[in-house]
């Protein structure tokens, strides 16, 4: 029989590509009530839309100066 | 200290000087800061060149403007080239940042003469402005009660009248919850009205700059200042007459019952000048309160990450869970979120057609006790922070801008009223505030 440590769950996982800090229980309690507030999926199940996510384009188009049609 | 009406005339008569002006709020300040805590910083050195300079020009028949040599404060976010950034954290206690924040020098050139940098709720991540580094910030008005954040010293030092006006900012009404608590005025103006470079954030595409002062006038003249640019002046209380109001039934519900009573009252004041008030309902709240938290924490666990790695004990326990959820939320969830913030913005538009302002109370309760964890609402037991917030975030979500103002004359504090307009129109929303608190009534018994 082959004993096999414990693997770090996707939280921890999460958090040390970021940092050293362990939280404690209690900080852990409240991550994983937010969490759970923020993960519930939008639009009931809709899809998302079908808009590209303008708010991250560079530029907005209709502030260009060039005529699209010309 | 009068407003900054009264004191601009003053300063066109000759009648005071900015020098004296600033003496008097350094005075106000020595003798009540040390138990108000209501300021970081002092910039005292730089608060006297400002004022001499505002001297000169008054002598000269050359004011500025309004705001030329009247003393102001700044939530110690915003980046001065004379005193540390601290942002309310230790982290950035000695942070210089060489230059001042284009918001600070819009300031300047408009004369303001800006005494020191305002205490706040660490990295303005809470409601009570209670800090651990630089002491929690006392509410004048009500010393056994929180006075709201995070902009909480901001509004201290003005309630406590050590300065006329200020400047905070809101993510998630962090300038309008402030000013119910301590009975004033505040105006989270449109998204990037005000320029917010060289600030430190809490979530950038949720931040706003914006004044908090003790009356309507003061957060225009403040506002005006702080943009660099003139409203449409505004009119007497002929604005109310047909003006069409928005109350959001659901939203309503959710107050104590004299708060209630105090927002019918206003409400009922309001109807009589002319406006026609009409009930609705916000579509989807819940699914738009998570878009707002997701972003919320996504951006500030992205800005926070290098504290996380570097100093995590550093940071305030009390803010540290929330920076680490961010951390989890993945990249594909805070797009969604965003996304999402676009449709539910864009039917905002559709949900008020035919109102020309949305009007709620402030805060569905009265300011909390300092140390309490959770508080009666209309709707049950709420924890503070989601009583203060909850009124809140449909502005910072949406950018559009918001008003808090006391709903009655009062030696207290009174049921703050929030009012709210489509994007860029804080002329409307200004002029409204201005005229409401022309016909406010009078809280009995004061």
């Amino acid at each position: 029989m082959t004993n096999v440590r414990p693997q770090p769950g996707p939280m921890e996982q999460r958090l040390a590509e970021v940092t050293a800090y362990r939280p404690t229980d209690e900080e852990r309690r409240i991550i994983e009530t937010l969490l759970d507030v923020a993960r519930r999926p939008f639009g009931t199940g809709r899809p998302i839309g079908d808009d590209p996510a303008t708010q991250f384009f560079p530029v907005q188009s209709e502030a260009s100066p060039f005529d699209p049609a010309g | 200290m009068d407003t900054i009406s009264t004191l601009s005339a003053r300063l066109d008569s000759r009648d005071v000087t900015a020098g004296a002006l600033l003496d008097a709020s350094l005075d106000i300040i020595a003798r009540q800061d040390g138990d108000i805590r209501a300021f970081i910083s002092i910039m005292e050195e730089s608060a006297r060149r400002q004022a001499q300079a505002a001297d000169t020009r008054a002598r000269e028949g050359q004011r500025l403007g309004p705001l030329d040599g009247i003393p102001i404060s700044v939530k110690d976010i915003v980046a001065t080239r004379d005193a540390p950034t601290t942002a309310g954290s230790s982290i950035l206690e000695h942070h210089m940042t060489g230059d001042d924040a284009p918001l600070i020098k819009r300031l300047a050139a408009a004369g303001a003469v800006i005494v020191g940098k305002n205490n706040m709720h660490e990295y303005a991540f809470g409601v009570s402005s209670a800090n651990r580094r630089f002491g929690s910030v006392i509410n004048p008005r009500a010393p056994e009660c929180i006075p709201g954040g995070s902009s909480g010293g901001t509004a201290a030092a003005i309630a406590a009248g050590m300065v006329p006006a200020g400047i905070g900012s809101d993510t998630g009404g962090s300038i309008r919850i402030p000013a119910a608590c301590c009975d004033l005025v505040g105006l989270k103006p449109t998204y990037g009205l005000i320029d917010a470079r060289n600030t430190i954030p809490q979530a950038w595409s949720l931040d706003h700059f914006g004044p908090m002062a003790t009356c309507v006038d003061d957060v225009r003249l403040l506002l005006q200042a702080a943009m660099g640019a003139r409203l449409a002046a505004g009119t007497s209380q002929s604005v109310l007459k047909g003006l069409r109001i928005g109350v959001p039934r659901h939203l309503v519900e959710r107050a104590d019952a004299a708060t209630l009573a105090g927002f019918l009252r206003a409400m009922q004041r309001l109807e009589e000048y002319g406006a026609v008030i009409r009930e609705f309902d916000y579509a989807d709240l819940d699914e738009g309160y998570r878009a707002w938290l997701v972003v919320m924490l996504a951006e500030s666990a992205a800005y926070h990450r290098g504290n996380l790695r570097d100093a995590p004990e550093a940071i305030d326990p009390a803010i540290r869970p929330s920076l680490l959820a961010g951390i989890c939320l993945s990249g594909f969830e805070y797009l969604d979120a965003q996304r999402y913030r676009r449709q539910w913005c864009a039917r905002l538009f559709d949900d008020l057609r035919g109102i020309d302002i949305v009007a709620n109370p402030t805060l569905p309760v009265a300011p909390p006790l300092r140390d309490v964890e959770t508080v009666q609402a209309g709707s049950g037991e709420m924890s503070v922070l989601d009583a203060m917030v909850c009124y809140q975030w449909v502005a910072n979500l949406s950018g559009w801008p918001s008003i808090a103002l006391p709903c009655e004359r009062s030696a207290g504090i009174a049921p703050s009223l929030m009012l709210t307009a489509r994007p860029h129109a804080e002329a409307l929303l200004l002029d409204t505030a201005r005229a409401f608190e022309d016909i406010r009534g009078q809280t009995a018994g004061n």
